[in-house]
Formats: C-alpha cells, sequence, structure tokens
C-alpha cells in the first residue's frame, strides 16, 4: 500500500482501500441479501 | 562561402521565420477519472436483477429498487467527477449546483439498505450496510467541490460576465467540434482541433484577469460564432457533395481566425506583463523608501 508525507496511509491509498471495500460490501449484499 | 551548421533539428539552429511548430491536439490533455473504477459500480449491483426474480413479489420490487437506486448511485458519481473535472480545469469556477458526488453517497447507502431489507426483513443490518455504503463511498470518490473558486477579490458581476462567455465560447467550440463529426473529413477535425485549442488559451487569459474581457468580447463571441456557422455550413455541403474548393477556404478560414485569435491573445498578456511591471516598480519604490535596498541581481 502507498504510504506518503509521513502518514501511515497516503490519500490515494485510502481511496482505493475504500473502493475495494465498497465494491465488495455492494457485491457481497447484492448476492447474497446480506445474511 | 562556409556556413553554420544547423537546421530545424540543431541546438539553436531553428531558421527564422520557420512556421509554428504544430503543438499537437493532446497539449494540456488529461485522463478523465470517470473511467474503470467507477464503470466497475455498475456491474457489482447486477447479481440483484437475478436474485430479484428467485423468490417472492415483495423481495422482486425490494430487489429491483435496490438494483435502480445503486445504478442511479453510480451513474451520478460518473456525473459527479466529469464536474468535478470540468470544475478544476478552470481558473474561475462556480460549484457543481447539484453535488452529484454526495448524492451519489446517500444513494449507495439507500440501495444497500434496500437489499438488505429485502432479504432480511430487519431494520439493523439494513442501516448498517446503508451507513457503511455511504461512508465508504464518499471515502472512496470524496465529496463535490463546495465552494466557488477564483472569485476572491474579483467583483461577482465582472467573475459572471467571465463565466457566461467562457460558457457560450465552449458551446461553440463544441458545436463546431459535432458539426465536423458529420462531415468525417480527419485532416480538417485535427485543423479544428488546432484552432480550438487556440481559442481556449485565449479563454484562460480571460479567466485570468476578467478586466480582458471587454478587449476579447468579440472574439469570443461574434468571431466564434461566425467560425461555427461557418464549420456547419462546411460540414453540410462536404456531406452532400464534397468539394475541394470549399474545403481549402474552410481551412484557410481556420488558418486566418487562429493568427488573429493568437495575436489577440498575445497583446492581452503584454497587457498583464504591463501590469507585472507596475506591481514589481511600485513595490520597488517602496521598499526604497522603507530603507530596504534590493540588488537588481536578486531580481535577475
Amino acid at each position: 500500500m502507498e504510504t506518503g508525507r509521513g502518514g501511515a496511509m497516503s490519500d490515494t491509498g485510502l481511496q482505493k482501500l475504500a473502493f475495494l471495500l465498497l465494491v465488495a460490501l455492494i457485491l457481497f449484499v447484492a448476492a447474497t441479501g446480506g445474511v | 562561402m562556409a556556413q553554420r551548421f544547423g537546421g530545424r533539428y540543431s541546438p539553436d539552429g531553428a531558421d527564422k521565420g520557420a512556421p509554428v511548430p504544430d503543438r499537437g491536439g493532446f497539449r494540456g490533455a488529461r485522463r478523465t477519472r470517470a473511467g474503470g473504477r467507477v464503470n466497475l459500480l455498475f456491474f457489482a449491483p447486477l447479481p440483484l436483477a437475478v436474485r430479484a426474480f428467485a423468490s417472492g413479489p415483495v423481495e422482486l420490487v425490494f430487489n429491483l429498487a435496490a438494483l435502480g437506486t445503486l445504478l442511479l448511485a453510480a451513474w451520478l458519481t460518473r456525473e459527479g467527477i466529469l464536474a468535478q473535472e470540468a470544475y478544476e480545469a478552470r481558473k474561475i469556477a462556480r460549484r457543481p449546483a447539484i453535488p452529484r458526488k454526495i448524492f451519489a453517497s446517500l444513494l449507495t447507502g439507500a440501495g444497500l439498505g434496500l437489499a438488505g431489507f429485502a432479504s432480511g426483513g430487519g431494520l439493523l443490518e439494513p442501516l448498517i450496510y446503508a451507513t457503511l455504503g455511504a461512508v465508504l463511498h464518499s471515502f472512496a470518490f470524496g465529496l463535490d467541490p463546495l465552494t466557488d473558486k477564483g472569485m476572491e477579490g474579483v467583483d461577482s458581476f465582472q467573475s459572471d460576465r467571465v463565466a457566461r462567455v467562457v460558457d457560450q465560447a465552449e458551446d461553440y467550440l463544441r458545436a463546431m467540434t459535432d458539426a465536423l463529426k458529420r462531415a468525417g473529413d480527419r485532416q480538417a477535425e485535427t485543423r479544428l482541433e488546432r484552432f480550438q485549442m487556440t481559442v481556449r488559451d485565449m479563454l484562460r487569459t480571460v479567466e485570468d484577469d476578467p478586466r480582458d474581457l471587454t478587449a476579447a468580447r468579440k472574439y469570443l463571441g461574434v468571431y466564434l460564432m461566425g467560425a461555427r456557422d461557418a464549420t456547419v455550413k462546411f460540414a453540410d455541403l462536404h456531406t452532400r457533395a464534397p468539394n475541394p474548393a470549399a474545403r481549402d477556404k474552410y481551412l484557410a478560414l481556420l488558418s486566418d481566425l487562429e493568427q488573429n485569435f493568437t495575436a489577440k491573445t498575445r497583446a492581452l498578456m503584454q497587457d498583464s506583463t504591463t501590469d507585472l511591471d507596475i506591481e514589481i516598480d511600485v513595490l520597488r519604490d517602496r521598499l526604497e523608501r522603507e530603507g530596504v535596498h534590493l540588488e537588481t541581481k536578486d531580481l535577475a
């Protein structure tokens, strides 16, 4: 994961992680109904 | 008699009076971010369409509503990114009228909540999915620009006028591109792109200094409208019956216009340089008076 500016994770890294989690969440809820 | 070696491709060998090099249609172009990642958002909720038809009518309605909401959110996300890119490309810009990405975040939450409610029936799980989805979406895509840009210190009347003229000019440029696409003449399209770049240079100059608007108004209004009309007529003619003479005339018109626009932009920039010189002189005088002596070489 990218790091930068002394932080644990750069802005873009955080954005990418959030995006991946979002897609995973949508896929999970869409495929299983969330149960 | 001996002659120094040199030529077009030699260092310092640029021959005087050579035509202006072609700057290419991609100068300043940027890859749009409304691409791959956002497209995934359109595909991710598709399993809902299958699930919808695997159960009773109530679930069907909820699942289809969830699918529609998530697709709408994906579309709004893409529009929001495009709007933000347009905002970032300009020096003076109003904030987008509709905060599309914020709406998209809320709709993503709503869609996930609906999908969760359709199968579970409880309230807690859908609420968790909704909150999580909305928060993740806002982290992934950010919020819309919520403030006007480049309007500080400029009276809103002036900047409104500039924004209006720039919008109008962009409309003309778009209409020219659309018209020429019908003609299907690749060379003319490239030529038009070069002309449009020159016009956009002028637009950025006017945005930099709204006082230039009065001087540039005729160019960005009347001349550009004339160019658009000529382009539409040429495209019509070329589609019906290609006519080399008309095409040559049209290309010559574009060249003339480009030269005029370039000259005018240069004149406008010259004015700005004069302003800068005055600012520097005034500051220097002040510093002299305060007893601070500037070494001229420091500034050079």
